[in-house]
């Protein structure tokens, strides 16, 4: 209930606060409509749920001193945030994260501990001597990073549906982006002939003796 | 994007404690993955009329980035605990 105030102490009402007054009101009821973009309580729902297991699945990675079961929960954790943007509506960026992310890295990374175990190098970190600098570095850069995203307003306006944010999305990444996927096709190429290259390396190092001379090289006068 | 920050500490709690190089690599990658939630939710939320797909699109690349970072990561990983 408003209390009646006298009217010498009430400021002088202008056309000009008047306005802004108008103009904050509306600024407030479009922000807190805005604050409301995902209406629909069950993708809402599974949003969260999936947050929420991507950051357990992330803790996981993270936590696991078996490199093996920290590689398993990192592709869970990446098909976790394919399936979040399937939610948001990002159709092609979660198919893109399935294909590169889970299959791409999960795999790759599975397949390079899987290597090392049979070179005699085990999978398991066991060093947990900065634990407590860590847990302070990360919590200070979430403080750091929420305050600074803490000012993000979201603007009005709606997404197209799903299959056509697709047709879009293809459409300007080949016309608007053709540069920076042609640049990234020549990453890609630059990477796999360099982990060949690596690769090579490794094999030729490994069949070489300090001497210089190839291991595979089967000594004179002797049959097989 | 709270859960992008929270992903991105974790990243960073794990680039720091661990030794191992592939353990490293999957830091890198849970920090490359709160990078990409962030992009697709502020291409959600800031609707451009110009560039609707913007931020997207930036997702994909980014997506083809750390593909690469893996490729030549698990390449040096291999090498690094011989030396």
């Amino acid at each position: 209930m408003r209390s009646a105030r006298p009217a010498g102490n009430r400021p002088p009402r202008t056309v000009t606060s008047s306005f802004a007054r108008i103009e904050r009101r509306v600024q407030n009821e479009q922000s807190a409509r805005e604050r409301r973009v995902i209406r629909d309580p069950a993708q809402a729902a599974g949003i969260y749920l999936t947050g929420a297991l991507i950051l357990v699945g992330g803790l996981a990675v993270v936590t696991l001193r078996n490199l093996y079961r920290a590689g398993v929960a990192l592709a869970l954790t990446l098909l976790m945030a394919a399936l979040l943007f399937l939610l948001l509506g990002a159709p092609l960026v979660g198919l893109v994260e399935l294909v590169g992310g889970v299959a791409g890295v999960g795999f790759m990374l599975l397949g390079s501990l899987i290597y090392l175990r049979r070179r005699g190098v085990a999978g398991i970190d066991p060093d947990r001597r900065l634990r407590p600098l860590s847990i302070l570095a990360a919590l200070a850069a979430f403080t750091l990073l929420a305050v600074g995203l803490s000012g993000a307003r979201w603007a009005a306006g709606s997404w197209p549906e799903a299959g056509g944010s697709v047709a879009m999305l293809a459409g300007e990444i080949g016309q608007r982006y053709a540069v920076a996927l042609d640049g990234l096709a020549i990453l890609l190429v630059a990477a796999l002939v360099g982990a060949f290259v690596l690769g090579g390396r490794e094999s030729s190092d490994a069949d070489t003796t300090p001497g210089g001379h190839r291991k595979s090289q089967r000594p004179r006068g002797r049959s097989t | 994007l709270l859960l992008s920050t929270g992903l991105f500490s974790i990243g960073i709690y794990g680039l720091l404690t661990r030794r191992h190089a592939v353990a490293l690599l999957m830091s890198t990658q849970l920090m490359l993955a709160a990078v990409i939630i962030a992009l697709v939710a502020f291409a959600r939320f800031t609707y451009q009329p110009a560039q609707p797909l913007a931020g997207q699109a930036l997702a994909v690349f980014i997506i083809g980035v750390a593909v690469a970072e893996v490729i030549v990561g698990t390449a040096l990983a291999r090498r690094v605990p011989r030396q």
